[in-house]
């Protein structure tokens, strides 16, 4: 579904990627780890053409999306959940999802997917006229996932999905990860925390200072050696 | 002769040799009065440029108003010459220093109220105030109302019947009192008080929670910048001669905020450069008078789409190097002696042999009616680590904020080492021996490492800002002490080696372990950790966890931490408490709060769910 | 009393026109934090438009109407394009100076243009007074009030409702979050300058209307006011700019009337002191603290 290869991304003289190349298939849960500063973030901004990349190719649906701007990826179907949430504050809950609908044409179809979202997070139906801004750090997340999905995304990419959040409310987040994957999206994380990340990933990339440094099964990670040293901790 | 004293010579050689050359020039007559004039009103502009670059540049406050002050000591120095029956010789300086004091007190006046905003409302209120002082003098009969003053005893014709030789004079008076004006801001920013202002350019929060007593410094900082303005204007009004109220408007103060933009905000070398320039083309464009403004404001949108951070930056052309020669050699001809070098002046850091350093009693504080925290209380025992666990949105950030007075609490005490300190302002109490850090890192991001520990220093240094200004042993001795002491304690934590690289070059985890450093600095009794491991893969939040245990090794200090990360807080925590609802549900040691039924059902959530979660995963794999 | 009541429309009349002008700012302001000091140069250059349209090509007076719309709108996108659009990401302070920039350059252009002699406003609309009791209410001044009342419930509803207003507020908001809904920030920017630009220009027709000399400098003394008003109502928000408009005319007609001409201003800038120190958001503004 998503192919990157060899990209490579600069921030003035300072180089971020180094021909990163890994794709995600349909369906799946695929994770990106590694220590802050290793340029995660950097690449979902790339993808999502937030940072314009030096070269390299991108290729979603086979189809090549390097100079597309980046308010027409959404209609594409890629769509990304950043960092730290960044719900709309001043807007209701309602607004913040009628905007993750923005691009769509179909009022009816819509419609539906409030409930859908709604059945998903049923905190946030009770709610839906408060302003985004009063929300806990929890529910601003769930928000910022529900807005996600009301553009109904082929492929949904989270950034840092469980930073700051108390532990019932990481694992909360990541079954609603779990079950919206279940449901047909596929689901591109990036996660510090690399043990619940891989616990529910079918495949991972490892990344260090700007290179995937290793890949492969998320169970296989799990159990690798160099990679519980390094990112699993003791 | 090393570096640096060879750089004293070549500053004060140069500076001679301008000045020598501009004032025979003038006083010869190869000048005329006309560019005798322009160099008069080049090192007036540099005065307001600079003067102005305290309050934008060092204290990062956007200031509209600036000619308002400039007005006042251009006013009252200007009745003080006409009306008092002396010698202009002496008249003028006690105008001068008069018209300054008189703008100081406008700026101190108009500071209590206005610097109490921020940004844009800021530069909002100072353009109000400065054109309410316009209104104001073009209203008073004294100041001779709308049509304003004039036959003012001009410095070009004052001094000699010779008038190049009183335009000599005049330049001389001005160019010296440019150059102390901007050699005592220089230095100043380069003190413990510099060190103060600029912190809070850099995050005013972090500053007052740092020990800087913000409000005085913003305060200072415009006062003494209206102080400078008010000395510029009262320049201004005996080389004009002539005053009228509607020349200190709002364009004015505009004309002085360009200069200081386009030298670079911060960079006082890069505003004397511009204000020189900015004063000197319009003259030279004069022969084509009527395109000198369109290409004058061409040249500044061209300007800032190039060069936004002006033409310096933040950069400076050395000059203090020159100003501390100049200082000692004075010292040395007026028989000041050196004092015999002290010891390095040492800040204390106490130990305190009291079980219970902080305790809180029934504290709670409510916003609008909402509880947000309600019957709080903890205690927390030097040299211990304690956890405050709880959901998002629990009040365990709002309880820190009470702590460290950013929040009024509504009920019940806090009390550190036996005495209440509710109410008080975060600075005093970080003073007291409460220091934190935050959730989102707040370090004072252009200033260096070392910077950013020496501010944290500021509370137990005493030398005033005129010593910092003059440079003498008292400044010296506590600098160097201070210096030697910031980096020991960098040396605890393995950060020496970047002590000169800014702040913001830092990879993330050592800018946590500099902001917890720099809250060591302050020397508390109780240090405050709003989750310090948010953001942290697994293995820096082992560094981390080594960190904490370095630092109760090391230090004698309690630490209350916020954080979710699990391992952390079971791992060097002694006793956790449970915060839900704004409320304590649960205390005690990490394995009671483990296994404790409510906990587990607010917070942790159950282990059985995440053992189901995985087992799904392997079933839908298999 | 009569006095009273006219001074009191009159106060109506002039804070209706500051309130259009301060709608341009508290839009401006909302979606790009930048004071856009240019904003009240583009009431000069619609008056002029209308001095050139009409002397020079003797258009009528609802077709130069619609062209100095036009004109106004296309000077502010053009702004916002090449001045303003390369400086988003740099220090606030940059654009704020550019800004000011931009307003010099357009005062002195139109100095070098159309010489520093005032030149009479075009139009002026002789229908007799409206007489209600012992009132007579001038037709333009009616006009001015009903125009600007219908203009900002139009806006406001726009904002509140429209695909394009949403759009805007979520722009205000967060630039990267709004490009990931799919709003595309460039256009909706632009489209934010027009808006304000195109109230601008119709607030030229109503200040030559009420002020019939136009000059280079026509716009700096109402935009300053203007923005101040923007600032009192609470900058960003609609009905603030529109309730901060109003009060600013009606201080200043009635300290002209009863206090003196000379302090009108000092009353004006007083006022704002006076409400940024009690209420630093503005009138309508929501308090924000910042969070520790």
């Amino acid at each position: 579904m998503l192919k990157v290869d060899q990209l490579n991304l600069y921030y003035g003289a300072i180089h971020a990627l180094h021909d990163i190349s890994f794709h995600v298939n349909e369906g799946e849960i695929v994770t990106l780890i590694g220590a802050n500063g290793a340029g995660k973030t950097s690449i979902l901004y790339a993808l999502s053409g937030l940072i314009p990349c030096k070269s390299g190719e991108i290729a979603f649906d086979g189809q090549d999306i390097r100079k597309v701007p980046a308010h027409q990826l959404v209609t594409l179907g890629l769509v990304q959940v950043p960092e730290g949430r960044r719900v709309f504050s001043r807007m209701t809950v309602m607004e913040n999802l009628e905007m993750g609908a923005f691009t769509r044409k179909d009022r009816q179809e819509v419609d539906r997917d409030f409930y859908m979202v709604f059945d998903h997070f049923p905190r946030l139906k009770e709610r839906r006229r408060q302003a985004a801004g009063t929300l806990s750090g929890g529910e601003q997340q769930m928000l910022a996932m529900g807005r996600a999905l009301m553009a109904r995304p082929k492929l949904m990419m989270m950034d840092e999905p469980s930073m700051g959040l108390s532990p019932i409310l990481v694992q909360e987040i990541f079954a609603i990860i779990r079950g919206i994957n279940a449901d047909g999206t596929t689901v591109l994380l990036v996660e510090q925390n690399a043990n619940m990340a891989l616990s529910i990933a079918h495949r991972a990339y490892v990344l260090e200072t700007g290179d995937i440094v290793k890949d492969g099964p998320a169970s296989a990670l799990l159990q690798d050696e160099d990679v519980k040293k390094a990112y699993l901790g003791t | 002769m090393n570096m640096k004293a060879k750089s004293y010579v070549l500053n004060i050689a140069a500076l001679l040799i301008v000045y020598i050359v501009l004032s025979l020039l003038i006083s010869t007559g190869t000048f005329n009065s006309y560019i005798s004039g322009i160099l008069a009103t080049t090192g007036i502009a540099i005065m307001m440029t600079v003067s102005l670059n305290l309050t934008t540049g060092l204290l990062g406050q956007l200031a509209l108003g600036h000619a308002g002050f400039m007005s006042v000591g251009a006013y009252v120095a200007a009745l003080i010459t006409k009306s008092l029956n002396m010698n202009f010789g002496f008249a003028l300086p006690v105008a001068l220093i008069a018209g300054g004091l008189a703008a100081a007190l406008c700026g101190l006046l108009i500071g209590m109220p206005a610097l109490r905003l921020k940004g844009d409302y800021l530069a909002i209120i100072t353009l109000g105030f400065g054109e309410i002082i316009r209104v104001v003098i073009e209203n008073l009969s004294v100041t001779g109302g709308a049509s304003g003053l004039s036959r003012i005893t001009r410095m070009s014709r004052a001094f000699s019947e010779d008038a190049n030789v009183s335009s000599a004079v005049q330049f001389s008076i001005i160019f010296w009192m440019m150059v102390v004006m901007i050699a005592s801001i220089f230095t100043l920013g380069r003190s413990r008080h510099g060190r103060a202002i600029i912190s809070i350019r850099e995050n005013e929060v972090a500053a007052e929670a740092t020990g800087i007593p913000t409000t005085y410094y913003k305060l200072f900082a415009f006062t003494l910048a209206a102080f400078f303005a008010g000395i510029a204007g009262g320049l201004y009004a005996h080389q004009i001669g002539m005053l009228s109220a509607k020349t200190f408007g709002f364009n004015k103060s505009i004309e002085y905020l360009v200069m200081v933009v386009l030298g670079g905000m911060g960079s006082i070398t890069g505003s004397i450069i511009s204000s020189a320039v900015l004063v000197a083309l319009p003259e030279f464009l004069r022969g084509f008078s009527e395109w000198r403004l369109v290409i004058y404001s061409l040249l500044l949108i061209l300007m800032m789409l190039f060069r936004p951070s002006g033409l310096m930056g933040t950069k400076e052309f050395s000059l203090l190097a020159s100003w501390t020669a100049t200082a000692t050699t004075l010292k040395r001809w007026l028989g000041i002696k050196k004092r015999p070098t002290k010891m390095p002046f040492t800040p204390h850091y106490d130990v305190w042999e009291d079980s219970v350093v902080l305790e809180t009693k029934n504290l709670g504080i409510s916003f609008g009616g909402l509880k947000a925290a309600e019957g709080i209380d903890i205690q927390l025992k030097n040299d211990e680590i304690v956890g405050l666990i709880g959901p998002n949105g629990a009040g365990k950030t709002t309880f820190f904020n009470l702590l460290t007075g950013v929040y009024m609490p509504t009920e019940g005490d806090i009390i550190l080492l036996g005495k209440p300190i509710n109410g008080k302002p975060t600075h005093l109490i970080t003073e007291q021996g409460i220091a934190r850090t935050f959730q989102n890192i707040r370090l004072f991001k252009s200033m260096s490492v070392l910077d950013n520990i020496k501010v944290a220093f500021h509370t137990r240094m005493e030398y005033s800002p005129l010593s910092g200004i003059v440079r003498d042993s008292r400044f010296s001795s506590e600098e160097k002490g201070i210096d030697i002491r910031a980096r020991e304690l960098l040396k605890v934590f393995n950060m020496e080696d970047v002590a000169d690289v800014r702040a913001d070059g830092l990879p993330y985890g050592q800018q946590r372990k500099l902001e917890i450093c720099r809250a060591l600095a302050c020397n508390p009794k109780v240090l405050l950790l709003d989750e310090p491991a948010a953001g942290m893969n697994p293995i820096e939040t082992d560094e981390l966890m080594r960190t904490i245990r370095l630092i109760r090794s090391r230090f004698s200090v309690a630490i209350l931490l916020i954080e979710h990360d699990m391992k952390l807080v079971m791992g060097i925590c002694e006793r956790i408490y449970v915060l839900n609802y704004g409320r304590v549900i649960a205390q005690g040691s990490p394995a009671a709060i483990r296994d404790n039924p409510e906990v587990v059902a607010a917070y942790l959530g159950t282990t059985e769910q995440a053992q189901t979660a995985e087992g799904d995963l392997a079933h839908a794999e298999g | 009393m009569t006095l009273f009541l006219n001074q009191l429309i009159n106060g109506l009349h002039v804070g209706s026109i500051y309130a259009l002008i301060a709608l341009g700012y508290t839009m401006v302001y909302g979606i790009v934090r930048l004071i856009n000091f240019a904003h009240g140069d583009i009431l000069m250059v619609g008056a002029y438009t209308a001095v050139v349209l009409t002397t020079m090509l003797g258009l009528p007076f609802p077709v130069v109407v619609v062209l100095v719309i036009l004109v106004c709108v296309l000077f502010g996108v053009l702004i916002e394009r090449i001045a303003y659009k390369p400086l988003r990401s740099s220090p606030r302070i940059s654009s704020l100076i550019t800004a000011i920039g931009v307003s010099m350059l357009l005062q002195n252009l139109a100095l070098l243009i159309f010489t520093p002699t005032p030149k009479p406003y075009p139009f002026s609309l002789n229908i007799p007074p409206l007489s209600i009791g012992g009132l007579q209410i001038g037709f333009t001044t009616v006009l001015t009030i009903v125009v600007s009342a219908a203009l900002m419930i139009l806006l406001q509803v726009l904002v509140a409702k429209s695909r394009a207003g949403k759009s805007m507020r979520a722009v205000s908001e967060d630039y990267d979050a709004a490009q990931l809904m799919g709003i595309n920030v460039n256009t909706t920017i632009t489209f934010t300058f027009a808006i304000g630009c195109a109230l601008a220009g119709i607030g030229s027709v109503l200040y030559g209307l009420a002020y019939p000399t136009v000059s280079p400098t026509l716009g700096s003394l109402p935009g300053l006011k203007a923005f101040i008003a923007a600032v009192l109502g609470g900058i960003g928000i609609i009905p603030g700019a529109m309730l901060g408009g109003l009060i600013m005319g009606l201080a200043e007609s009635l300290t002209k009337a009863y206090i003196s001409s000379r302090l009108s201003d000092a009353v004006v800038y007083g006022i704002l002191i006076v409400v940024l120190l009690f209420k630093p958001s503005g009138l309508l503004g929501r308090r924000t603290r910042e969070k520790v």
